[in-house]
């Protein structure tokens, strides 16, 4: 036996207590944790977004919120799709390619997932990251095209449905985002049910590193039947000409779509890049308030834990401890509190993270694993910088005045 | 001689005015002896037997232990002389109790950083002298009183002693079990030569002992 294991016997036969003591700490690290693993998914996200993205116009209807970009088109308000048909028709010029989508969330296995309905040719035309999937040829590859887009597409809504969609995705096939894939154990050609109905998914993309891995893409039409939407989409992404947005793109878009909102997703993400930056500052003033907070409470705590145990400080004295001794009892226990809260603190803000991650907003969020380092790391800090005065008017108790107490 | 006090003093410093519970107590014990100190409630016993154990600075005076002050720097604020030299019983029993009574003996050991297998051999051999064979791994709350003092006894004796200090050992115990308890000493102190003083307000334990100081009003009669 070392002296030291005394900490381990209280620690034991005093479970509850000292999980009480932790109470401050383990939360305080859970909420920093949580924000932290959100942030951090929405930071990688924007990081890459803006070179996988292929269409960068992003019109919304007016009530959604850009926010976020990553959640802007979850479950927003809609509008109608024969907009497709009125831009389509007024013939703009650096519009290249369209992409309608419904988005929604379902319940896939049991699992939360965002369903997106596409017009599969347009949408894929319009993202050439998926393009090196094998998914669809070389011919689909996008250009700033001279050519009117008007001309190219009379009877746009079927004939380019007819000639690409089916090719790639039939009315009850779907692409599974890598994520969403691996979370509801979907693989190529399983049949699964979404509402009712059943589809077969047609291919599980390449992971892009954006918020389409953690979602499931259906044709647009189908999607709108099962969920009783009947020609509305809450989102349209246009791939623009760089020129021809500085020759203001959008100003004419809105022209033509006044009760809608557009922007530029440079627009939205750099909106996103801002509320990440506030949502740093906001654990940074976090980081500190626990800092405090959960060291004065940790010292509180072994405070009382000192006076409770000053009988037997007394007899340790006694049987000839030196008062260093005691001391490093008292900051050994501060430190496995502090461990203890750092890994409960992780853990809850982990799963916190992941939940409120994948409702609020539709984000795969991961346990970032460096995290668990920090928050030990950070929680024995507090704990043990917390609990050095408690400790250090434990090593001077005078052992006798205790003696003589039955 | 084992030990030698000079002139000890102590005065206690209390918001009522000064107690002197210690005024100029000269004497000595030599080694094997069993010293009892008695006298009334508030004399100066148990002020007297935590100083000679260093557990209590007197405000004067000095006490040699085999010739050499025990004040000296080299013991560490005392620490040393207790964890070396001294096994101290109490009236409470004073055992830790969240730990086994295995490794309520085991703990002076620890201090002395003796190996694992050594520390559990020589406690368990320990609650073995002192009857206690089959009790090593209850807790003290899961012992009687007469019990945990054994415990204690075997827990003052793992440090090997020159001088085992007890407090009024039997006082929280009935007739019986309290001679039980000095019949112990008085066998540690004579089979093992072990120096003892005990403080004791009883007759019965008192006629243990082989020399005997009294106080009163913190001065020897
Ligand atoms: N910590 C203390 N502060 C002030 N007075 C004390 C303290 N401890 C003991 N005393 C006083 O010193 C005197 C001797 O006490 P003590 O040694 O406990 O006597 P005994 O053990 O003989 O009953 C008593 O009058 C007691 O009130
Ligand atoms: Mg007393």
């Amino acid at each position: 036996m070392s002296l030291y294991s005394l900490v381990w016997h209280e620690l034991w036969h005093r479970k509850s207590q000292m999980i009480s003591g932790l109470l401050a700490i383990t939360l305080g690290i859970g909420v920093i944790v949580g924000i932290r693993s959100i942030t951090v998914v929405s930071e990688k996200a924007v990081a890459v977004n803006l070179d996988n993205l292929g269409a960068n116009v992003l019109i919304l209807p007016q009530g959604a919120s850009v926010d976020d970009y990553y959640s802007a088109d979850i479950d927003a308000p809609t509008f109608p799709e024969n907009y497709v048909e009125r831009v389509v028709t007024s013939a703009l010029p650096g519009v290249d390619n369209m992409s309608p989508k419904l988005t929604r969330r379902v319940k896939i296995k049991g699992q939360n997932v965002v369903l997106t309905g596409i017009l599969p040719g347009s949408e894929i035309a319009s993202k050439p990251i998926w393009q090196t999937a094998g998914l669809i040829g070389d011919e689909l590859q996008v250009i700033c095209a001279e050519t009117n887009p008007a001309n190219s597409s009379s009877g746009f809504k079927d004939e380019r449905l007819q000639r690409k969609g089916i090719d790639s995705l039939g009315l009850y096939d779907c692409l599974a985002g890598s994520e969403a894939a691996k979370r509801t154990g979907l693989s190529e050609g399983i049949k699964f049910k979404i509402k009712g109905a059943e589809f077969n998914v047609a291919k599980i993309l390449p992971e892009t590193g954006t918020v389409d891995d953690d979602r499931i893409f259906a044709h647009l039409h189908t999607v709108q039947k099962l969920l009783g939407i009947k020609d509305q989409i809450s989102a349209i992404e246009i791939m623009g000409c760089c020129n021809a947005i500085s020759d203001g793109l959008l100003g004419k878009l809105r022209n033509i779509l006044p009760d809608t909102r557009i922007s530029t997703i440079g627009q939205i993400v750099s909106t996103q890049i801002q509320t990440n930056r506030l949502m740093n500052r906001v654990s940074l003033i976090f980081l500190i308030i626990i800092f405090f907070v959960g060291g004065v409470s940790i010292g509180n705590f072994m405070w009382a834990n000192v006076n409770e145990r000053r009988k037997e400080i007394g007899i340790l004295l006694m049987i000839g401890a030196p008062k260093s001794s005691i001391y490093m009892i008292f900051l050994l226990k501060a430190a496995v509190l502090g461990f203890i809260g750092g890994v409960a603190g992780y853990i809850i803000g982990t799963i916190t993270g992941l939940i409120a991650g994948q409702y609020l907003a539709g984000l795969a969020v991961r346990p970032v694993l460096i995290y668990f380092f920090w928050s030990i790391l950070l929680s024995i800090l507090i704990s043990v910088f917390g609990s050095l005065i408690p400790a250090y008017l434990a090593a001077e108790i005078e052992p006798f005045t205790n003696l003589q107490e039955v | 001689m084992m030990l030698r006090v000079e002139k000890l003093s102590k005065q206690y410093l209390h918001a009522d005015g000064p107690v002197n519970a210690l005024q100029e107590i000269t004497l000595n014990i030599e080694k094997g002896e069993f010293a009892v100190i008695t006298g009334p409630s508030g004399s100066g016993k148990s002020t007297l037997l935590l100083t000679l154990g260093g557990l209590i600075k007197p405000s004067s005076g000095d006490i040699l232990f085999k010739d050499q002050t025990i004040y000296h720097p080299s013991n560490n604020g005392l620490s040393d002389f207790r964890r070396l030299h001294i096994g101290f019983v109490m009236q409470n029993f004073s055992l830790i109790p969240y730990l086994s009574a295995l490794k309520n003996v085991m703990i002076p050991l620890a201090l002395q950083k003796t190996v694992k297998e050594t520390q559990r051999k020589r406690a368990t051999d320990l609650l073995e002298s002192v009857g206690l064979k089959d009790r090593t791994n209850h807790l003290p709350r899961e012992l009687s009183a007469g019990q945990q003092q054994r415990v204690a006894i075997a827990r003052a004796m793992a440090n090997n002693p020159s001088l085992l200090l007890a407090d009024e050992p039997t006082g929280n115990l009935d007739p019986c079990l309290a001679l039980e308890i000095l019949e112990l000493l008085k066998a540690f102190n004579v089979e093992k030569g072990i120096t003892v003083i005990m403080v004791t307000h009883s007759p019965v334990a008192a006629d243990f002992g082989t020399k005997r100081i009294h106080l009163k009003g913190g001065k020897l009669v």
